[in-house]
């Protein structure tokens, strides 16, 4: 059972969806969560451009999915890369819905348009229009491949790429003030 | 990884994205909210036999029409019973009539171990 594992030897994620699975075990699912909400929710958090309301509810509906397609997890993977994966597809269909999904140049904000002298990189990321920041934040940060990006957002590896590029650059135009400014 | 190698990041922006978002969780509640509604689809919690209320009541029905059914055939075969010893009429068509005497002769009441039935059809 998993309520009687030793604290000392933490289940595997393995043993964990099997006891949800076959057993519907709230002590195994209370560890899974406990084990890769936060990294879920940091993916999350970073596509919907830092609203944490919106990053949770992303993060329940990707439990939900999760748990209703356990079966299709076969464990040649690891359960957290899988799980962020179906967080960042809940995360992104949000973000659709909403209709900011905009993957066009003129959707990005100009840097002068910001009322700011300069940017951490954290602000810097969340100020990009969703689309590029979507790419970004998917190849830079989460480790997807362009073909992976491009299937996840319904665009070809070859705009994925410029995408990025443009969004890679948008990011040191916000930075480079700071730098500026640390070099002088 | 990309095909615009010039635009790489430098070890130190690499180190600042990976900070991106690092410091962020989720509410506590989240963790609740989110078994609560598991819960609610059916995909965690105990396995249950599927609607026992139903089950129960559906017995306990069956059970007491048995009860009822049983109860009143009895009582109608009983009060057919009654019936049939009380009415003479009953007895009279009840086919041919018995009737059994004994008669004791002169000759026979002497013997005390012999004696004669006769049947009346």
């Amino acid at each position: 059972m998993i309520d009687a594992i030793d604290a000392s030897a933490p289940p595997t994620d393995e043993a964990l969806v099997s006891a949800i699975r076959h057993e519907r075990s709230e002590a195994a699912f209370a560890a899974l969560y406990d084990r890769h909400t936060p990294r879920a929710f940091q993916t999350a958090w970073r596509l919907v451009g830092g609203n944490p309301h919106e990053a949770e509810d992303v993060v329940q509906e990707a439990w939900l999915r999760a748990v209703s397609s356990l079966d299709r997890w076969t464990g040649q993977s690891e359960f957290g890369a899988w799980f962020r994966a179906i967080a960042a597809h809940v995360a992104i269909d949000a973000v659709r819905k909403q209709g900011r999904l905009v993957l066009d140049a003129e959707a990005d904000l100009a840097i002068d348009e910001l009322s700011v002298d300069w940017m951490d990189m954290e602000s810097a990321i969340l100020s990009l229009a969703p689309g590029y920041r979507a790419v970004l934040v998917l190849h830079d940060i989460e480790g997807f491949t362009h073909e992976e990006i491009a299937e996840r957002l319904g665009i070809t590896a070859g705009t994925s790429k410029g995408q990025l590029f443009k969004a890679r650059r948008a990011v040191r135009a916000r930075l480079a003030p700071r730098i500026e400014r640390r070099s002088s | 990884m990309t095909d615009h190698s010039f635009d790489e990041w430098t070890p130190e922006e690499r180190a600042q994205l990976a900070e991106v978002g690092r410091h962020r969780s989720p509410r506590s509640e989240l963790k609740g909210r989110t078994m609560r509604t598991l819960h609610e689809r059916g995909l965690l919690g105990a396995i249950q036999l599927p609607r026992p209320r139903r089950q129960f009541a559906f017995g306990l029905a069956a059970a007491v029409v048995i009860f009822a059914a049983g109860l009143l055939a009895g009582y109608s075969v009983g009060l057919r019973r009654q019936v049939d010893e009380r009415s003479p009429i009953t007895n009279a068509n009840a086919g041919p009539a018995r009737e059994v005497a004994r008669l004791d002769s002169p000759s026979t009441q002497s013997s005390a171990t012999s004696g004669r039935h006769v049947v009346w059809f």
